[in-house]
This record gives C-alpha cells, structure tokens and sequence, in this order.
C-alpha cells in the first residue's frame, strides 16, 4: 500500500516538475515583462510600460490581430475541409480514398520550409496570385494544419458502428440527416481534437508564414525572427507581456475546461471557432474597404526595418538646436509625408509602408511577386537591380536645384554626391537611379573594459584566442566575406608602401573586391578556422550580448554600433567602435525607384520623389538619426540643421577644460579644413557615437566600397558560404562512427528477433 | 447501396480538389526545379552533386544525429509523461494534457528566446555546447507532438490483458515490457514522425541558440535564399524520399486506429 502511495507521488513529482521545466521560460518572459529591460539578462526597474505598448502600439495590435485572426481563420478552412475530406475519403473507393490519403500525407512529411516555399511558387509564379489578397498566405497554413484534422477524424470514423448510417438510413433519415444526427455526433471528438492541432500549429509556424505573407502584414514570429537592422525594442519587449497575457488566458481555460462538463466544454470550441470566422471574414473585408479613393495615389514603399522614424516620440525628447530649430517626432515619417504632400500639391497620396530584413529577402520578394514603386537597398543591391533594368531614373526635376522642395541635391553631403556620381555600373552612374538614404562603416564594436583599441582595430580580433568564443561575425555572406578578406591581406594591407601608393584608394578596393575562385578557397580555409574561435553568427542579436555580456566584440555597422552604445550606457555599459587598420567596408543604403511598381505613371513618379526629398529635408534626416542611430547623408545645404544637432548630442560642455576638435568639413562642405564644420567635443568621445556615427576623414581614407558580383561570382560566394557552414563528413569523431555502428547492430538484431518471435506468436499468418 | 454511398463520396470533392491545387501542384513545381538547371534543362546534377558533396552529406548526418537524438530524449521524457496519465484515476487528466500542449500557443520563437537566457545562465557560453543546446531546444519545441499520440494509444489500452497477464504470473515489469510497450507501439511511431522531422528541418531554434552548423532546413533555406532553387528543390525532395521511405517502413507497425498527432481532448 505504501509502496503504491509512494508510487503515485513520484508520478504526480514527475509530472509536475516536468510541467515546471516547460513553463519555466516563459516565467521568465513573465518576470522580464513587468521590468524596463530591453534585454533578457539586464534588470532594470519594475515597470507596467510593455503593457501600455501592448494596448497602445498600433502596429503590434494589428501583428496580434492579424497572427489571431489568420490561427483561427485557417483552423476552421481546415476543419472543415478536412473532416469532409476524411468522411468523404473514407466511404470512397480505395483508389480515390488511396490518393486523398496518400496526398494529405505530404504535408505531414514534408519540411515547413519546403512546403511554404512550395506552395509559393506555386500559387505566386505559376498562378500569378498577389501575396497581398492574403490568400496564398491562408492557403499555406490550411496545408500545414488540414492534414492533421484529416488524421484527427479518420481513427473516429474507423471506430464507428458503420451500421449505424445505415441504420439511419433505413428508418427514413436522408443523407444529410443521418450525416449531421449520427456520423458527426460520433466523429466530433475527433473534429474537435483537430481543430485544436490546427489553432495550435498555425499559432506555432514561422516557415509558412515568412514565404507566403504579404510584403505589409507581420505574424509575432516573422517579426521576432525577421527584424534585423536596429529592431525596435520597444514592440520586442512588449511580445513579453504579449506572452504572459496568454499564458494567463492558457491557466483561463484549463481552469474553465476544469470547471465545465466535457460537453460544455466542446460547445465554448464550438463558439470559438464560430467567433474565429468572424474574425477573419473581418480581416478579409477590411483591406477591401479601404480600398483607395479615386484621386489617391498609392506609394509602396519597402525599407528595412525600422529604418525611419515612426514617431511617438516622448515630450522630453524634443530635440532644441543651437540654430533655433525644435524637432519631435510625433508621428511615423511616412504619415508626416502624406499630410505634407497634400499641403504642397493638393494631391492626396497614402504611403503603404512594408519592411524587409535582408538585401537578398528584398530580391527575393521582388522575384516572388511583390512589387513595390520605391525600396531602399545597400550599394550591391541598387548596383544588381539597376544592371538588370529594374530600376526606374530620377526625373530631370529631381535634380533642380531650383525648386525648394527638392532637398535631397540640394542638402545631400558634397562627399556623397561625389561618390555617387562617380561610381558608375553598365556605364552609368548610380545617382541617376539612386539617392542615398544612409550610409556608414563597417567595425568592430568592443568592450573596452575587456579589450583594447588596438586589439579591436584589426579584422585578426576574429581569430584572437584571448576572447575564444566571445565574438561575434555577422550572419550573411558579404559582411563577414570582407572581414574574412581582410583578414587574409592584413600583412599587404598594412606596408607602409602600398599605403603611400598613389593608386592606394584603388588598388584597395580592387582588392577587396577580389572573388576570384583561389581567393574565394583560401577564404573559406581561414573562415572555417576562424569559426572554432567566435561565438556565433549573427545579425540583430549581438547588440543585446553586448549589453549583457556574453560577449566582447561584435562585427557590427556603425549605425548600430551607435544604437548599441545608446542603448548599453542606459544599463551602464560604455561600449566603443574601432575600424580596423587594414581597410572598412564603406557602404550606402538608397532609394531607387522600380519601373514594374511606377509603370509610367508620372503622377505617382512624381510622389515617390517627393518621398525621397521629404526624407532629405534636414529636420527630418535628424529625427531618422535621432531614431535609428545610423548617419544620413545629408548634410543640409545652406541649412544648418544636422550640423547644430551633433553639437547638440555630442559638442563639449562649456566648462570642458580640453575640448577635443573632430572636424567634418569633408562631409559638410567638400573642405575639411573647413573651420565652421569642426565638431569640439569632450575627450570621452574618442572612439564612441560621434566617431562611430561620422567617420574622420582618415578613417574613410582607409574604406573600400564592396561592388556588384555577376551571377557567377555570387554563386560562387554563396557556395563557400554554404560549406563553411556545412557539417564534414571527415569531422566526425571516430568513437561516434562506433557508437553508431553499435547502435544500428542492436537494432538490426532487434528486428530479426521481433520477427522471429512474430511468426512463433502468430503461426497462421505465416502458413498463408 | 451505392445511391447511398454517392452522397458521402462527394464529400470528399472539395479537400480532393484542394489537396491537387495546393499539395499536388506545388510538389510537382519542386520535382520540376529539382531536375533541372539555370537555363531550364533537365539535368541531374543536382542529385549527383548531393551524394558527391561531403558538406552536403555531413550536413544530412549530422541533421540525423540531433534528429535521433532530439527523438530519443522526447521518448524518454513523454513515455512516462503518457503513460502515468492515462493509467492514472485523476479526474483532470485531460487538463494535464493539455496544458503540455498549450505552451505552444506562445510562438516557439519567443519561447526559445527566453530558454536562451536560461541556458546562458547554466552554462556560462551557449558556444561550448551547441549540439546539446540544439537538442534541448527542440525538444522543448517537440514533447508535445510525441506525448499526444501515446496518450491516446495508451488511453485504449485494454485492461483486461493487464489483469490477465497479472493473473498468468507475469511481474510487473514483464507486463510492461512484454504487453503495455509492444502495445504502445503504434503511439510511439506516430510519435517519433511528428518529432523526428521538424528536428531535422526547423533551423530557427539552432539559429537563435547560436548553432551556426547548418542541418538539412537550412541548407535547404539558403539555397532558396540564395536564388539556386533548382539545388534547394532537390534537397527537398531527397529530404521528403528519406522521410517518405521511413514512414513506410513504420507504417505496418502503426495501429490504423491513431491518428497522427493524437486526439487533444
């Protein structure tokens, strides 16, 4: 008796502690969402403010509404195709109910990443349908989930009394009468369970949903997962209190379903998922009504992530300037944008905003069936998209710099406009396509409690053993390509004669700009190496690790190093940003127009310029800095405007006994010695934001644009990509061959014995 | 008695028609990309580049190692999760169940991001063991889908030929070895397929706990990424015969009467 006693304990313990384990992270979530920490890891104080995001964020009401509403909208689609599906499959002929099961058995088997892909293709290139109408994205997560309802439902219907339709029938019932009174009474537990599965597998997916969502629409995981450049901590930390609002709403219903009789129980499903259609039939409805007016131009534009301002911006984070100017963003630019287009022009424009996460998402989302009028890619993408005649010119208006709207020529930095009118691609030069939005280097971010500025200042940080697996390399090709490259040629970099070569800019560049197969190989030998010694690659995470120490040195681009600065010191934490000696990655991100988005409409062309320009007007090129950390590239003309704001975030307080000069006159008015444009700041600057977010002249001396490859030569770099990151065979540790031999040894005499003692068990199987 | 059947056959119309439009279709636009090139050719060079590539069957292994491993931790933990419940008299057996099931309504990728933290904090550097981080992420991710399907099997066991077993002589743990598991078989294999494949493919949990080895879901994903769709399509495929092949060895062990995936209430 007490040996049973002592059993069931152990049980419940088990039980228990193992319920403790799963729900043991998101108790962490819970603690984290009461705090104003912006990363798991650093306390800080109590704080109600993530709910306040969660009830007030527009955006991330609708990313809540829109995951809800798309779980429970496919749910019922897959409820009940495929309980119809399963009836019908099984009464069928054992042909037509074969290839149902055998097709409904694909998506079971098959990787989420293949069948959203799949079902991509097939729907978007194939059918033409447009990822907007939502439909490809339903359809994906009905693929995923029906299947289960279907394997939910057929157990039921083998369990039934097939009788029992018949008996039904017999006594005057018709088909649908015995159908809807005897077969799905009998079935429902069945139906019900797979409704469930199918809430809780599109609740779940990422996969699906990041193939086949339209370009404007988030689910939580894609915007979890996809947010890269500079994400917005705020929405972040409010999916933590997001988190501990469903967990309360779980205990809810397990404590209801506790309370309620089982029947009841099945009729609040039934009612949800009542609810759930009405939900989504909402959700269908209402792109359709907002359908635009008829005078209203549509301008889709498709930047990264948070890369501009969305406004709500608190009272005391206005921005007074020396110059007299007061900036506050009070809304998200783009709206700004219609409401200042329709006061200069009369014209009513509305401005569909969507993000993408990477240069190469934005391609492929280009080639799956997005079309957008105006995107904002990095220096190779503008380079890809132009020599493949995707990108529409600038209008000769653009470029008057008579017209007082037209800001961006005439507030764009001298050195900017240098840049982009002499590199040149199929023999024309990039600013007749595009107009620099931001633009920066590429570095090391460090802890200078841990590391020094010289350890910091080489691309051989990477492979220092003294910070063994407390670095980080970003996550994508061309990034850590060129660390990697840079790397290799330190020793050619660095002579004092190659630096002192006249032709230095260019040989630089050509340089690291070389994919040549046998540079590409000894890359990739030195990249594999280097990777036994990093932490991990990454492309968002790194800041926070930053934050919290995990690790001392991060790969990072200076205008998120500047936010990871910002962002650390809150906690405490006083982060620096070195450039290596050897050379930087100078990179640009700008706006190009695409000709499928604009398809001559001059209208709407004319509105896509206005955007850029409005952009480029300098007390909005500050609230863009202000908000993301990185460095515009306007430098504002006859205005002074963005200069008087580094004053403000960064010039020396008056009692500054040694104010340090950092002049800028390269970027401010083509002159370095230019003495207006000197920044006089205090000594603690030295390697922190001002320097990070505008490089000296020095330092952009030492950058080299990295270009364009051709098809082949990408293909080339993705494919070493692919096998750095590659398991090798020959890597294996012989005691795993072993161990594994061993193991298919005992299963394979398992089996044979199974069998053998299968056919003493069962001797008439054996005489057939 | 085939007037009566016609109606119920019909039924089936819809989810056929849906099933050709949306699985059919969209598997064959992967044979099709995976058998062929750049220019559009048929080609097989992206089979034989898989088998003759060791990145590419070194990835395949190791995605099978923490796939096997993944599986085999799930097993341990939900076998006794399962069968204390349904061989258990308490009345809330049900809710238990489903509260294993119901984190999953916090989507994985916010529940992974806290169990990093918690990872870090026991082990000081995620770096130093990636491959038993990737197993506990997954297997965080996965306990429900094998702990469903053996409930329910376990639910219908019959009692009966415990009590006879029992009444024949057998010890308790020959009972168990010799009737209660040959009879959980098929929820084991139901089981092991809903786990075994999302371990081998979901490629985001190795992502966010910093496992930059890639398994089979991302070399998969970054050969689309990277525009080459006819090589990511033929991994597909290869990844779909493998698990295909499998399915069907198992499937004569499997009882008719589990569905895949279990019943939730």
């Amino acid at each position: 008796m007490t040996n049973k006693g002592n059993k069931k304990h152990l049980a419940r313990i088990y039980i228990a502690v193992l319920l403790l384990l799963i729900y043991l992270p998101i108790l962490v979530l819970m603690v984290y969402s009461f705090t104003t920490s912006t990363t798991i890891g650093a306390i800080r104080g109590f704080s109600m403010g993530n709910y306040q995001t969660l009830v007030q964020n527009e955006e991330l009401r609708s990313m809540i509404f829109g995951t809800l509403a798309l779980a429970s909208g496919s749910a019922v689609i897959a409820t009940v195709l495929g309980t119809l599906g399963a009836i019908g499959g099984f009464y069928s002929r054992p042909l037509a109910g074969g290839a149902i099961a055998a097709l409904n058995e694909v998506p079971v088997v098959n990787a989420d990443v293949v069948t959203g892909f799949s079902v991509c293709i097939a729907l978007v290139v194939v059918c033409g349908l447009d990822k907007s109408t939502f439909v490809p994205l339903v359809v994906g997560h009905v693929v995923l989930s029906a299947p289960f309802v279907y394997l939910s439902v057929i157990p039921k219907l083998k369990q039934m009394d097939s009788s029992l339709y018949e008996a039904a029938m017999d006594l005057g019932a018709t088909p649908t009468q015995a159908l809807t009174k005897v077969v799905l009474p009998q079935i429902s537990s069945g139906i019900v369970s797979g409704f469930a599965l199918a809430l809780t597998l599109s609740l779940d997916d990422y996969f699906i949903a990041s193939y086949t969502k339209p370009a404007t629409f988030d689910t939580i995981s894609t915007y979890v997962v996809n947010a890269t450049k500079g994400s917005q901590t705020e929405i972040k930390t409010a999916l933590w209190a997001l988190s501990t609002v469903i967990f309360v709403v779980v205990i809810l219903i397990v404590v209801g379903m506790n309370v309620a009789a089982k029947k009841k129980a099945q009729k609040l499903m039934l009612s949800v998922a009542l609810f759930a259609t009405a939900v989504t039939a909402g959700l269908f409805v209402s792109p359709t009504t907002a359908k635009a007016a008829d005078d209203e131009i549509v301008l889709r534009v498709c930047n990264w992530e948070e890369y501009i301002d969305l406004g709500d911006w608190d009272e005391e984070e206005l921005i007074d300037l020396g110059n007299g100017a007061e900036i506050l963003g009070v809304n998200p630019m783009y709206e700004d944008f219609e409401q200042w287009y329709y006061e200069t022009t009369g014209q009513r424009v509305r401005v569909e905003y969507s993000c993408f996460g990477t240069n190469e998402d934005l391609y492929n989302q280009l080639t799956l069936g997005d079309t957008y009028d105006l995107v904002c890619p990095s220096d190779y993408m503008l380079m890809k998209l132009m020599s493949e005649g995707m990108a529409e010119p600038f209008s000769e208006h653009f470029f008057d710099e008579n017209d007082e709207n037209n800001y961006y020529v005439r507030g764009v930095s001298p050195y900017i406009a240098d840049v982009f009118a002499k590199n040149e691609i199929g023999g024309e030069a990039w600013n007749r396509y595009a107009a620099c939005y931001m633009w920066g280097t590429t570095g090391v971010l460090y802890n200078p409690e841990v590391m020094t500025e010289e350890e910091a200042s080489t691309w051989a940080v990477f492979d220092n053993p003294k910070f063994y697996r407390q670095l980080t390399l970003k996550d994508n090709v061309r990034d850590t390509y060129f660390a990697g490259l840079g790397y290799l040629r330190a020793n050619e970099l660095t002579t004092e004669e190659f630096l002192n070569d006249p032709d230095y800019q260019e040989k630089l560049t050509q340089i690291m700009n070389d994919v040549s197969p046998e540079t590409i190989a000894e890359v990739e030998r030195l990249l594999q190496h280097i990777m036994g010694n990093i932490y991990a690659l990454e492309t968002d995470s790194g800041k926070a690790d930053m934050v919290t120490g995990k690790i001392v040195a991060n790969y990072q681009w200076s205008g998120d190093a500047v936010y990871a600065m910002d962002q650390a010191e809150e906690d405490g934490v006083y982060l620096s940003y070195a450039v290596p000696k050897e050379c930087s990655n100078l990179w640009f991100d700008g706006w190009m127009m695409l000709k499928k988005g604009i398809a001559g409409d001059a209208k709407k062309q004319a509105a896509a310029e206005a955007f850029v320009n409005f952009l480029s007007r300098p007390d909005n090129a500050v609230r863009n800095m202000y908000y993301i950390g990185y460095t515009s590239a306007i430098a504002g003309g006859d205005d002074d405007t963005v200069f008087s704001y580094l004053d403000w975030c960064y010039g020396a307080e008056e009692d500054e006994a040694d104010p340090v000069a950092y002049p800028l006159g390269y970027f401010f008015s083509g002159d370095n010695a230019d003495e207006d444009y000197i920044v006089y700041t205090s000594d603690e600057q030295v390697g922190r934001q001002l320097y990070t977010q505008y490089p000296s002249q020095e330092i952009i001396g030492r950058t080299a644009v990295m270009g364009y490859f051709d098809e082949t030569e990408t293909k080339n770099i993705n494919q070493m990509w692919i096998n750095i990151r590659c398991f090798h065979i020959a890597d294996v540790p012989p005691a795993v061959w072993a161990f594994t031999v061993a193991v298919v040894l005992v299963l394979l005499a398992l089996v044979i014995h199974q069998r053998r003692s299968r056919m003493w068990y069962e001797p008439k199987k054996t005489e057939k | 008695m085939r007037g009566l059947h016609f109606s119920r056959k019909q039924l089936a119309v819809p989810y056929g028609l849906f099933l050709t439009c949306f699985v059919a279709l969209p598997l064959l636009v992967i044979i099709y990309y995976a058998f062929t090139n750049g220019e559009g050719h048929f080609s097989v060079d992206n089979l034989v580049g898989f088998f003759t590539s060791p990145n590419t069957i070194g990835t395949l292994c190791y995605s099978f190692a923490i796939a096997i491993v993944t599986t085999v931790v799930c097993l341990l933990f939900a076998y006794p999760v399962a069968y204390i419940l349904s061989q258990s008299e308490w009345k809330q057996k049900n809710v238990i169940v489903v509260m294993f099931v119901l984190p999953m309504w916090i989507n994985f990728t916010l529940r992974i991001t806290a169990l990093k933290e918690i990872l870090t904090l026991l082990e000081g550097n995620l770096a130093y063991f990636p491959f038993f981080n990737s197993v506990v992420g997954m297997t965080y991710d996965f306990l429900p889908f094998m702990i469903l399907p053996m409930y329910t099997t376990l639910c219908k066991l019959d009692h009966s030929l415990l009590e006879a077993a029992a009444d024949l002589g057998a010890s308790p743990v020959q009972i168990f070895l010799k009737v209660t598991l040959p009879l959980s078989v098929p929820g084991i294999i139901s089981g092991v397929v809903m786990v075994f494949l999302p371990s081998m493919t979901n490629y985001v949990v190795l992502d966010m706990l910093y496992n930059s080895t890639y398994i089979m879901g991302s070399l998969i994903g970054s050969y689309f990424s990277a525009y080459d769709w006819h090589n990511g399509s033929m991994i597909a495929l290869i990844l779909l015969l493998i698990i295909l092949v499998f399915t069907l060895v198992t499937d004569r062990y499997s009882d008719d009467n589990t569905g895949r995936g279990g019943a939730l209430l």
